[in-house]
């Protein structure tokens, strides 16, 4: 019989070497030792240095890396390599390790199967070798270090306010994350239709129940950690999945979501379902610093600043920006282009307003129509509007039922029309209704998937939806998109291990879409640091002949 | 299947331990095996998929169970493949590894920094010598690097950056818009000499294929520096970070100078 008593040391070692002392240590000593030393005005000017690149003075921040490269600017900005949370990243062979304090400034420890102590591969930095780290690129034991840790000349005073920073970065779970549990919610607003919410709920509910289901004994595990699986399964914590319904006038929705947030804090908000702007939510989770994981909109806010909240696609501004793309492309830019769309229809106004913004700066018109909130396509204003305008582009941001009209009209297969974009997000994704005699100057832009390759692309998601007896065929995308979500939330709290740090959670996603093996009903999707859209690409599209779609552009190509 | 994940220090070397540990520990062997079997699994249901056209069958039923059960049981191919050895490695090498190679290069259609169709010969063959690396606009670690050295590189030639020509790859197409490479050009200062390139995707994995830097998607992309004198001559090629006077010194050493 194997003798214990040897583990022991490295179950200590493991369970609270790793896990524990370093959360329960913010509590302690670093906590304490910020606010007796350091102000909060060095903690900002730390933070400054840190986050931003400018230095006390108000000038930007310099550093040398191989002696002779000098950097400054975005460059030299510290969490751009160890990033916002402090807890570094990889990109190929290369590490940047974690920065925080409570790391910092304990020994970090290279363990080997040798009980009782494993020794130590850093020592403790304290302040006097950290800022030799910074200043001059050595480690607390005298080694060089790898020289893409550049070297900052920087005063002590400046120091001691990037040291202050460091330390003020704290490795603790964030609200939201308890011993056994870690909260999520959800969101869905009261106008979303009973059966996409019905699709949509199931999806997510029956997704964190079957990832509760103790199928490998987690919690027990967890618990009765052998000590070199202690790091696998100690970070292992029930999910708790909040459903936040939104009721009413949207002007209410964010006094309803921080009234939710108060009475039970969250970790992260996955996925979502809102008709209307996705701004409320953006505005809320960039203001409690919570991450908001693929909300299901076509109408995000797309703001480079902004931190919190990952997108799926752009939307509705893609969509625009794509067709006027296009028309420069095809030279059509010289043709009357009208674009329709209706009255009150955030999709078809957000969409319409993209396309205008890209042709007006290439001091270039496009005229709009509008159909009248109630009125419908009859074939009078489909007559009137294409006679009066000569036009020789339509680009629709109508729904299918506007366009009859003007199918039947007989119009579109007869000058002076040459082309008319729909959308296929407003329209539907096909030919459907499209007279034979037009339907060769019909082109659709398609942000997703083609239709015919749909299926096979969404078998993963179909395949467990249909075992679950939960699968809606007419709401494929809400249910893609849900488990897209999940999916990327579960491998980035596999990521992140132990370490509950919201920052930390967002930037794991950030390099994990690129591996993602499910993609929604996207060919692909792709993220990088700072990115906030994972759908990249489109396709401009025609009718096959055969139900589907075939692109005339590529996939996310310049 | 390349799961690699940004480890920060600490459980970089917790994974080392895992690996370390399940190659020494008989349960932690078993454990291992249980993991590859897990994924050889995981493949084969997925190659179940793809001949099932039905969309129904029963493979795909039974497999999303075992895919989502082993996202919280936190294994890690990651874990394996220990980046705290790679940065050791990393450390102990000093300065950059030189070599030359003759790669059979395709034309490629690419775009360029102002919006215009090119190609990658019409680029690389324009009658001087050239030096090519690979960066994205948004990479937060190696290529902030890489282009503030080419950046020095330009400004220690001198004058005769004239004669030379620099090449960037974007191998991020999808977000480098040419709009975004010339914002990123201009952080960088980049003379005329200086082209930054862009296209589709399929066109920068060939170019990257082409040089024989490709790793797999854009996260694990390593620094690689290459230069050519001529059409003809072979390229050398620099892996590793080397300074800007190591460029110019092994620049001027191509030349002949
Ligand atoms: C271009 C990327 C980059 C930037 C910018 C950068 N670092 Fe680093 N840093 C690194 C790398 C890579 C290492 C690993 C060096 C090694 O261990 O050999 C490192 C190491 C460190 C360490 C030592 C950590 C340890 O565990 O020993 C500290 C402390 C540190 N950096 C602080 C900073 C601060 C503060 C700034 C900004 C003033 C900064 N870094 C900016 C890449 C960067
Ligand atoms: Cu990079």
């Amino acid at each position: 019989m194997i003798s214990l008593r040897p583990f022991l040391g490295f179950l200590l070692f493991f369970s609270l070497g790793f896990l524990l002392v370093p959360a329960a240590s913010v509590a302690a000593d670093p906590a304490t030792a910020v606010e007796a030393r350091h102000t909060p005005e060095q903690v900002e000017l730390g933070r400054r240095m840190y986050q931003e690149g400018i230095l006390p003075s108000g000038e930007l921040m310099t550093a040398r890396v191989q002696g002779d490269i000098r950097l400054t600017g975005e460059q030299v900005i510290c969490g751009a390599c160890h990033r916002r949370s402090g807890m570094g990243a990889s990109e190929g062979q290369e590490v940047v390790p974690a920065v925080t304090g409570d790391i910092l400034y304990a020994p970090l420890r290279l363990p080997t199967l040798k009980p009782p102590l494993p020794p130590t591969q850093r020592a403790a930095y304290t302040d006097e070798t950290l800022k030799r780290a910074i200043r001059d690129g050595i480690g607390p034991d005298g080694q060089a270090f790898n020289p893409f840790m550049p070297n900052y000349p920087l005063s002590d005073t400046e120091l001691d306010s990037v040291i202050a920073y460091l330390r003020s970065l704290s490795i603790a779970p964030a609200p939201g994350v308890t011993e056994t549990e870690v909260h999520f919610a959800t969101i869905v607003a009261d106008a979303v239709e009973p059966a996409a919410r019905k699709a949509f709920l199931d999806t997510m509910q029956t997704f964190v129940a079957q990832k509760n289901v103790p199928t490998r004994n987690e919690d027990q595990r967890a618990a009765h950690a052998p000590w070199h699986k202690a790091w696998v399964f100690g970070p292992y914590r029930k999910w708790v999945l909040h459903v936040w319904e939104l009721n009413g006038p949207r002007e209410s929705w964010p006094e309803q979501l921080a009234a939710q947030y108060a009475e039970q804090p969250v970790f992260a908000v996955v996925s979502g379902l809102a008709p209307g702007g996705w701004q409320p939510m953006h505005e809320f989770c960039e203001g409690f610093e919570v991450p908001c994981l693929f909300p299901i909109t076509d109408l995000p806010v797309i703001d480079d600043d902004d931190f919190y909240t990952v997108y799926l696609s752009r939307g509705m501004v893609l969509e625009g920006e794509a067709i006027a793309r296009h028309l420069a492309e095809q030279q059509l830019l010289g043709q009357v282009i009208v674009q329709v769309y209706r009255e009150g229809d955030a999709k078809g106004q957000t969409a319409a307003a993209a396309l205008r913004d890209v042709l007006q700066k290439r001091g270039l018109q496009v005229r709009d129509a509008r159909l009248q909130d109630g009125a419908e396509g009859t074939t009078a204003f489909w007559q009137s509007l294409i006679e009066d305008s000569g036009a020789g582009v339509v680009v629709s941001w109508l729904g299918a039922s506007d366009m009859a009209a003007l199918w039947s009209s007989g119009l579109p297969a007869k000058p002076p029309i040459e082309r008319i974009y729909l959308s296929s997000t407003q329209f539907g994704p096909g030919a459907d209704g499209i007279p034979p005699a037009a339907v060769d100057r019909v082109y659709f832009i398609h942000p997703y998937e083609l239709p015919q390759k749909l299926n096979r692309l969404l078998l993963r998601s179909t395949g467990w939806l249909r075992s679950k007896r939960i699968y809606a065929p007419a709401e494929k995308r809400i249910q893609a998109d849900a488990f897209f979500a999940l999916k990327m939330a579960g491998g980035a709290m596999k990521t992140i291990r132990g370490y509950f740090i919201r920052d930390y959670f967002l930037e794991s996603i950030e390099h994990m879409v690129d591996n993602a093996s499910y993609t929604s009903v996207y060919p692909r999707v792709s993220l990088a640091p700072g990115q906030r859209f994972v759908v990249k690409g489109y396709y401009i599209a025609k009718d096959d002949g055969k139900g589907g779609l075939q692109a005339v552009t590529e996939w996310g190509s310049q | 299947m390349n799961w690699k994940y940004p480890l920060p220090r600490i459980p970089g070397s917790r994974a080392m331990v895992l690996s370390a540990a399940l190659a020494l520990t008989v349960s932690g062997a078993a454990a291992l095996a249980a993991e590859a079997d897990e994924h050889s699994g995981h493949a084969a249901s997925e190659q179940a998929m793809e001949h099932d056209h039905s969309g129904h069958a029963a493979p795909e039923q039974a497999m999303e169970h075992d895919h989502s059960a082993d996202e919280h049981a936190g294994h890690d191919a990651g874990a394996a493949d220990d980046p705290h050895a790679h940065h050791r490695a990393m450390m102990q090498q000093t300065g950059y590894r030189r070599s030359e190679h003759d790669y059979a290069l395709h034309d490629v259609p690419l775009v360029d920094m102002q919006g215009n169709q090119t190609s990658l010969l019409a680029q690389l063959d324009a009658g001087k010598p050239v030096m090519v690396n690979f960066i994205f606009t948004t990479c937060t670690t190696i290529c902030p690097v890489m282009s503030a050295t080419f950046q020095q590189v330009q400004s220690e030639l001198g004058a005769e950056r004239d004669q030379v020509r620099m090449i960037s790859v974007s191998i991020d197409p999808e977000h480098d818009t040419p709009a975004r490479l010339r914002e990123y050009a201009e952080l960088f200062d980049a003379g005329d000499q200086w082209e930054f390139l862009t296209g589709s995707l399929a066109n920068s994995i060939a170019v990257q294929k082409g040089f024989d830097v490709y790793r797999g998607n854009k996260m694990n992309h390593e620094p690689t520096t290459l230069m050519r004198k001529g059409q003809g001559d072979p390229w050398v090629r620099i892996d590793g970070l080397a300074s800007a006077a190591d460029i110019v010194k092994e620049y001027h050493a191509m030349l002949g100078r």
